[in-house]
C-alpha cells in the first residue's frame, strides 16, 4: 500500500509538472500580446499612467508573503503537525485574498474612469494577462479551502499532503508569474 | 508466455460516477450559456465544481486488474 501511494505520489507530481508547464505557456502567450500590444493606446492612457507603484509593491509583498505562509504549511505537514498547518493555509488564504481585492479594487477603478478592456488593444491586453493571473488566484483560494477541509476532516494522510504539495507548486508558480508581471507590466511601464 | 513482475498488477483508475455527472453538467451548462440563461449556467459551473471538491474527497482511486 505504501509502494503504490509512493508510485502514485511521483505520478501525480509529473502530471502535475506537466500541467503547469502549459499553463506557463498560456502565460508566455499573453505575454508575448501584452508586448506587442502595449503602445497601441489608441489615445487612451497609456501603462505610464495607469501605473501606482506603492500599490502594487503593496500587492506584490502581499502574495510574496502568501507563498511563504504556503512553504510554512507545507513544511508543517511534513511535520505531522495538522493545526499549524491549517493556521498557515488559513494565512495564505488571507493573503491572498487581500491580493486578489486590491486588484479587483484596481480594475473597478480603471474601468469607472472609463479605461476598461474595451478602450484599446493595451488596456485588453492588460486586463486578460492581469485577469487571468488574478483568476488563478482566485481558483487557487477555492482548491485551499477545500483542502483545508480535507486537512481538518481526515488529517495529513498521504493523500491529502500530495494535494497540498500540489497546492504549493501552483501557489509559488503563481508568485512567479506575478513577479514576471511586477516587472515587465509596472517596473518597465514606470520607466 | 511468462509475464514479467512488473506487468501482473496494473493500476487502473477506479470506477466513479463523478466523470458521467460532470459531463451532464457540462452539456446543460452549454445550453445555458447558448440560450443566455445565465441563472443556469452559474447553477451549472457551481455543481461542477461541487462534483470536483466531492471526488477530491474520494479515497479509494485506484483499482489493481491483475493478469
Amino acid at each position: 500500500m505504501t509502494h503504490t501511494s509512493a508510485k502514485t505520489t511521483d505520478k501525480v507530481t509529473f502530471g502535475f509538472w506537466v500541467y503547469l508547464m502549459s499553463d506557463c505557456v498560456l502565460f508566455a502567450g499573453l505575454f508575448a500580446t501584452y508586448a506587442v500590444l502595449r503602445t497601441a493606446t489608441f489615445g487612451g492612457p497609456g501603462i505610464e499612467s495607469i501605473v501606482d507603484l506603492p500599490y502594487v509593491l503593496a500587492e506584490t509583498l502581499l502574495l510574496l508573503a502568501s507563498s511563504f505562509t504556503v512553504g510554512l504549511a507545507l513544511l508543517a505537514a511534513h511535520a505531522g503537525k495538522k493545526q499549524l498547518t491549517l493556521i498557515a493555509l488559513a494565512a495564505t488564504l488571507v493573503l491572498g485574498l487581500g491580493f486578489l481585492s486590491m486588484e479587483l479594487n484596481e480594475f473597478v477603478k480603471l474601468i469607472g474612469e472609463g479605461h476598461g478592456p474595451d478602450r484599446s488593444a493595451f488596456l485588453s491586453s492588460f486586463f486578460a494577462l492581469l485577469g487571468t493571473h488574478g483568476l488563478h488566484v482566485a481558483l487557487g483560494s477555492v482548491w485551499m479551502l477545500a483542502l483545508m477541509a480535507h486537512v481538518a476532516y481526515r488529517g495529513l494522510v498521504a493523500g491529502t499532503t500530495r494535494k497540498l504539495l500540489c497546492l504549493g507548486l501552483f501557489w509559488h508558480f503563481l508568485d512567479i508569474i506575478w513577479i514576471f508581471i511586477f516587472t515587465f507590466v509596472y517596473l518597465f511601464g514606470s520607466l | 508466455m511468462e509475464i514479467p513482475e512488473a506487468q501482473k498488477e496494473i493500476e487502473m483508475p477506479a470506477s466513479t460516477p463523478i466523470g458521467l455527472i460532470v459531463s451532464i453538467c457540462a452539456a446543460v451548462l452549454g445550453f445555458g450559456m447558448i440560450w443566455h440563461m445565465w441563472w443556469l449556467a452559474a447553477l451549472m459551473l457551481a455543481a461542477i465544481a461541487v462534483c470536483l471538491v466531492v471526488r477530491s474527497f474520494d479515497t479509494k482511486i485506484e483499482r489493481e486488474v491483475r493478469i
